[in-house]
């Protein structure tokens, strides 16, 4: 009778719903309630016993042990970490965000209730790939499934060279040497075995066996095999359902293909990252380059649906988008450019934190003593705008690109360009000076830019009132939030909405790139510029940790919104719906513009802004 | 001093030596928390009809290891007990006579603390059946979660009136409400109630 509340708890989360009524009983039977206090650890590296947890109530922080950084936010009704559960393994941490009650299942009793009940085998095992063939109907996510849904055909299989059971362990070793192989099929009339480095040194060396003794003596029978036309998850399935890390692929008439393993399994995912990589460093000519770099967008929406988290995404982007920059630089610049020369990306782009491809954002600083002419110059630099328009990268509105003289220099210039936009200060020349500060080298001399860096930074040095105006940029946009902790939406254009960029982004990127060019931190990523003023001690520990939370958080917002609007045709800009947030979304967002908000209260105080109008 | 007396003298009436365990001096993290359904409120003429009991560990409710018994009462039930905890007489169809589920009772307790909301009347209850088996009251020491919260309320209001209800004392707490009153889910929500007390300095 008083199992019934558990059960009806149990029975109401996805996908508990499945399990028969003996499994729920043996489900309710085996609970035990467990109280914790604000901010204690459930799951660390230290955990003994091994419980899934449903939280009754309360708030649960998954999180990266090795940077502490949140992950996610669990609630009632939700529960975790099935997967550390069934890979045996702990990964992420989970801590409590406020007093939480949940309950306990033992880990014994859940695998035996996934093993037994195969809805909540194949939701368990399957969940990532039945998430994405649910989005099958939508022509963005069908590249991105294809991905995921690879057949073994896809993955790297081992050759089927397989040796006489009657063989001697001598004579074996010997084989594989010769094939650089780590394990071998092993033929014993029609049946096949496998015999692996582990085996000759396990059974082989450890028991002192003779090494003329046939190798059937060590090898395993009984493989498991897989058709090469399966899914690739199901042979990660069939691996560790019977804790195997070899199966025997067979063709269509069941002829043995050869043995895929664990590792190529693995790495299968990230070697296409890898794959797109080389592909730019193996180019020599303009089309092989587009090529490879039309491939970008799958690997983002592909590494996001995984769970990847945006800030190493944008890492990642970034890397390839330089890799090709660099490329298309060394294949179109003129030889006399090459070593005179230093290729900037700027602002986002420069910060390695743009998520989708956006605008062109780039530079071009020419050494004084080049010998081209200016006109040669901008020609090169014609064509690599327009190169890079045709890859897709579309032209940045505010001609912020190297086709345009005014961001295509020499040193000399540069320098005398910089001095203008420091003393003038104005909104637009402080944009520009501020994009600028961002600059990072892709190709070229970084000599170049260097210099210049140092010529901003003596420039300003100790000037009270540059920094102060320079800061109050970051105080331009109101942070969109009420008095009434309700969000400021827009009325106009964009109905309902508010612009993250404006409201969040900006704000923390400008202030913490100002007080980063007073203290002359070289790190050029909001989230380095942080650590790097904490480690200097000009932020204290708690409120640098909330700030880089409040920007990863703002820009896994933004991310999720943008592959949203593209994915209903629309174009991707910096605006959200909250009404379409998950509750614990707009709350967390809620917190964020608080944080926000401190921050401009900081700067305020820091650089006296009240008194700059 | 004074416990220690009375225990002396309790057991000494002790008829059976083979519960002499629960004289044991207990010191460890575990618990029992219980409540009993009975049919009135009267422990010399009510009886019990249920009797629910969980173990605690530390902030750990070991539910899974409860204790939950129907007993067959010696009297018809009467209208107004039903509407309280929605036990008919049908229902106690599968229920056992008391004298074996006391002892079972007794064996799941052991020499462990007892817990639980106005346990005195639950005592009363059990001992009115232990007393003429066994020749003693149950010797276990006893933690009153009502007592606990008083304390920790009274340093905010100390002159106030405070309200120990039950579902007061839940609501105040923000525990969650794990379903309706019978004796199992008392305990455990009784149980929800102390490991929370325990857990806090004051309450705000």
């Amino acid at each position: 009778m008083s199992l019934l509340e558990q059960k009806t708890f149990i029975k109401s989360i996805p996908p508990f719903e499945e399990l028969s009524d003996d499994e729920l009983d043996l489900v309710c039977n085996n609970l035990d309630i467990e109280y914790f206090k604000a901010g204690q650890s459930i799951i660390d590296k230290d955990i003994k016993e091994h419980y899934l947890y449903f939280i009754i109530k309360g708030k649960v922080q998954e999180y990266a042990p090795l940077d502490n950084e949140s992950i996610s936010i669990l609630i009632k009704s939700q529960f975790f970490d099935p997967l550390s559960l069934i890979e045996n393994r702990v990964k992420n941490h989970f801590k409590t965000v406020e007093e939480s009650i949940c309950y306990l299942l033992p880990k014994d009793i859940f695998l035996r209730v996934v093993y037994q009940n195969s809805k909540l085998e194949h939701y368990f095992f399957q969940s990532i790939s039945q998430k994405l063939s649910q989005n099958l109907t939508n022509a963005q996510n069908r590249e991105l499934a294809n991905f995921m849904v690879a057949r073994i055909k896809d993955a790297y299989i081992q050759k089927p060279l397989y040796i006489e059971s009657t063989s001697s362990i001598y004579k074996t070793v010997e084989y594989m040497k010769k094939n650089s192989l780590t394990s071998i099929l092993v033929k014993r009339g029609d049946e096949f075995g496998i015999a692996t480095d582990t085996d000759f040194r396990e059974k082989v060396i450890l028991n002192r066996l003779s090494f003329d003794e046939p190798v059937e003596k060590i090898s395993t029978f009984g493989l498991k095999s897989i058709k090469d036309d399966d899914f690739l998850f199901n042979a990660q399935l069939m691996m560790t359902r019977h804790n195997i890390k070899r199966l025997l692929v067979l063709g269509e008439d069941e002829q043995i293909l050869g043995i895929i393993d664990q590792i190529s399994l693995t790495s299968f995912f990230s070697s296409h990252t890898y794959a797109v990589a080389n592909e730019i460093d193996r180019a020599l000519s303009v089309e092989e380059l587009k090529s490879a770099s039309l491939k970008f967008i799958r690997i983002i929406q592909s590494l996001f649906a995984k769970g990847v988290k945006v800030r190493y995404i944008s890492k990642l982007l970034s890397e390839l988008n330089r890799k090709l920059f660099d490329k298309l630089f060394s294949i179109l610049a003129p030889p006399q450019l090459l070593q005179k020369a230093a290729l900037l990306v700027l602002g986002s782009e420069g910060r390695s934190e743009q998520i989708l491809r956006t605008d062109q954002d780039n530079a071009l600083i020419v050494a004084d003593d080049c010998e081209l002419s200016d006109e040669q110059i901008l020609e090169f630099a014609d064509v690599f705008t327009k190169t890079l328009c045709d890859f897709g990268y579309p032209e940045c509105k505010g001609g912020i690109m190297v086709n345009n003289p005014l961001w295509t220099k020499r040193e000399s210039a540069y320098k005398k360009q910089l001095k203008e936009w420091i003393d003038r200060k104005d909104k637009e020349d402080f944009m520009n000076l501020a994009i600028f500060v961002d600059a990072n080298c892709v190709a070229g001399d970084p000599a170049l830019l260097k210099n210049i860096k140092n010529y901003i930074n003596s420039e300003v040095e100790n000037s009270a009132f540059f920094f102060s105006t320079f800061a109050s940029f970051a105080l331009i946009f109101p942070t969109p939030l009420g008095l009434f902790n309700d969000f400021k939406v827009d009325k106009n254009e964009h109905k309902n909405e508010l612009d993250v960029k404006k409201g969040g982004v900006f704000p923390m990127v400008h202030g913490i790139r100002v007080i980063s060019l007073e203290k002359r931190i070289e790190e050029i990523s909001t989230v380095e510029r942080i650590k790097e003023l904490n480690n200097i001690g000009e932020i204290d520990k708690e409120f640098a940790s909330e700030l880089i939370e409040s920007f990863n958080f703002l820009h896994t917002l933004k991310l999720k919104s943008s592959l949203k609007k593209l994915d209903l045709g629309l174009s991707a800009d910096n605006y959200i719906k909250p009404d379409e947030l998950t509750t614990l979304d707009r709350d967390m967002l809620k917190d964020t513009f608080k944080i926000v908000n401190r921050f401009k209260k900081f700067l305020t105080s820091r650089y006296r802004l009240e008194y700059v109008s | 001093m004074f416990r220690k007396i009375s225990t002396y003298f309790n057991k000494k009436g002790l008829k059976d030596e083979k519960y002499s365990y629960l004289f044991d001096e207990y010191s460890g993290d575990e618990c029992v928390v219980f409540d009993c359904e009975t049919t009135g409120l009267n422990p010399k003429e009510d009886d019990i009809i249920s009797i629910g009991a969980i173990k605690l560990r530390g902030d750990k409710i070991l539910s899974s290891e409860k204790f939950e018994r129907f007993i067959k009462p010696k009297k018809e039930l009467n209208g107004e007990s039903i509407k309280i905890h929605q036990i008919r007489g049908c229902d106690l169809d599968s229920a056992k006579d008391i004298d074996s589920s006391i002892i079972e009772f007794l064996e799941f307790i052991g020499n462990l603390p007892l817990v639980g909301y106005y346990l005195e009347f639950d005592i009363a209850m059990i001992n009115k059946y232990v007393k003429p088996k066994l020749g003693i009251k149950l010797p276990n020491r006893q933690t009153e979660v009502s007592a606990i919260y008083y304390n920790k309320k009274l340093g905010l209001i100390p002159q106030g009136v405070i309200d120990l209800r039950f579902d007061s004392i839940m609501k105040d707490l923000d525990l969650p409400f794990m379903g309706k009153h019978d004796a199992i889910n008392d305990a455990l929500m009784t149980a929800l109630i102390y490991i929370k007390l325990q857990n806090i300095r004051s309450i705000s």
